[in-house]
């Protein structure tokens, strides 16, 4: 089966690799190289038809992202053994840099418009991990209507990070990684799936 | 796909997002959402809007305030009543937390031996043995991206298990280190069920949950190797529980 990945599709792709690779290395040039190197290596791959079956691409990705990031931090290791405990090694604050300071600031004010026991939710549901029944318990209130707090206090600060951009449906590469029935992608060009 | 934010067509996807972001999803439940969000631009950008929230002031201050009594008599025992708890709440609430908190440090990790249990090599045993390797000189965050490779395979055994949830620990990530040791004592009798009692413990202090940390410590047989070692800790445990 041919396709071709489009643009956007390689885009995708690629920062979803920057995410994995921010996750573990916790810095933007390395994940950057990451990026790179797995980018460099996917295409060899599929030009190779060693991908097997389309639906599998998440897991092809990811999986040639984590030997690339092996690598990396074994060369890292090699060059600067003894600063090991200054690398970053997958804290979570490694993927800050993801977000710019004004999208905080903008999702910081929508949070201070929410009711206190919305922001206690959120809290005791994300920071604190507890399920809808043990933070109903622990708010003296019914499991339903916690889940209901907890939809409507994400639903505000979606709207308040994303602004109107939300609500388009999107399916994820694999999906789209058929044959482009339309406009038969050029054979020279194309990446063998 | 494009660039603006989207919905994703699976569910739970947002939350999944959110706890991705914070580190409190375990290895199986991470891989298997990597592999999805590496190809949804929608994903991603939630886990972008995790980042975000996760960096709020507000929301990391935004802690449960509900155990004050709010029918209490008198006014004036009420007043009394709340400026002692309120005191009491901000002086000894958090010395307590950090006190529960430091009684889970990990100063070394668990030793990895090399203990050959299996009779005849399986396919996944270079690839542990790779891990360990890295686990042995102390990369433990390379070692946690080998074994996810093999957790997300579905070659993982119980030690996979038991030294993720280790790395996890000298990482920092409690929470992930609690689901790997859980599913080293939910998988039975094992040369490593004791002592993963013993790191679940930690993880719970880790996560200020004493309850459970002294209940996992209290599971530990008294003729397992680490049975002292967990009684000490039992002891200061309940110690810290009754003040």
């Amino acid at each position: 089966m041919t396709a071709q990945l489009s643009p956007q599709q390689l885009d995708t792709l690629a920062n979803g690799i920057r995410i994995i690779a921010l996750r573990r290395l916790g810095d933007a040039d390395a994940a950057r190289d990451v990026v790179q190197e797995t980018m460099t290596r996917l295409l060899d791959a599929l030009a190779k038809d060693q991908l097997r079956d389309a639906d599998r691409l998440g897991a092809f990705v990811r999986g040639i992202a984590l030997h690339v990031i092996a690598d990396h931090q074994r060369a890292a290791a090699r060059l600067a053994p003894l600063s090991d405990d200054l690398v970053p090694d997958g804290r979570i604050d490694s993927l800050d840099g993801l977000v710019r300071d004004e999208d905080v600031a903008r999702l910081r004010d929508a949070l201070a418009r929410l009711s206190e026991t919305d922001r206690d939710v959120l809290h005791l549901t994300f920071i604190e991990n507890l399920s809808p029944r043990a933070v109903a318990a622990r708010l003296r209130e019914p499991a339903e209507r916690i889940r209901k707090r907890k939809s409507r206090a994400l639903e505000r600060l979606r709207a308040a990070f994303f602004g109107d951009g939300v609500g388009h449906d999107s399916k994820p590469a694999a999906t789209e990684l058929h044959p482009n029935r339309d406009n038969p992608p050029d054979p020279a060009e194309a990446i063998v799936e | 796909m494009s660039d603006r934010a989207t919905t994703c067509e699976l569910e739970g996807t947002e939350e999944r997002a959110i706890r991705y972001a914070s580190g409190q999803l375990d290895a199986k439940s991470g891989a298997a959402f990597e592999e999805h969000l590496v190809t949804c631009s929608a994903c991603q950008e939630f886990v972008r809007f995790a980042v975000a929230l996760r960096r709020t002031e507000v929301f990391r201050a935004a802690a449960p305030r509900r155990n004050t009594s709010r029918r209490l008599g008198s006014a004036i025992a009420a007043a009394v009543l709340v400026a002692v708890a309120a005191g009491l709440f901000i002086v000894a609430v958090p010395l307590r937390t950090s006190r529960v908190r430091a009684l889970g440090t990990l100063a070394s990790a668990p030793v990895y031996d090399g203990l050959i249990v299996r009779a005849a090599p399986a396919p996944s045993d270079s690839a542990f043995a790779a891990a360990m390797r890295d686990y042995a000189a102390g990369r433990y965050s390379t070692a946690t991206t080998e074994l996810d490779t093999l957790i997300a395979r579905g070659t993982a055994g119980v030690p996979a298990f038991f030294f993720h949830g280790a790395s996890a620990l000298m990482l920092n990530r409690a929470a992930i280190g609690r689901d790997d040791f859980t599913r080293v004592v939910d998988g039975g009798p094992s040369p490593y069920a004791a002592e993963a009692h013993y790191y679940r413990a930690l993880a719970e202090l880790r996560l200020n949950d004493a309850g459970a940390a002294a209940a996992d410590l209290r599971d530990i047989s008294s003729d397992a190797a680490i049975y002292s070692r967990a009684h000490d800790l039992l002891d200061r445990v309940e110690a810290l529980r009754s003040r």
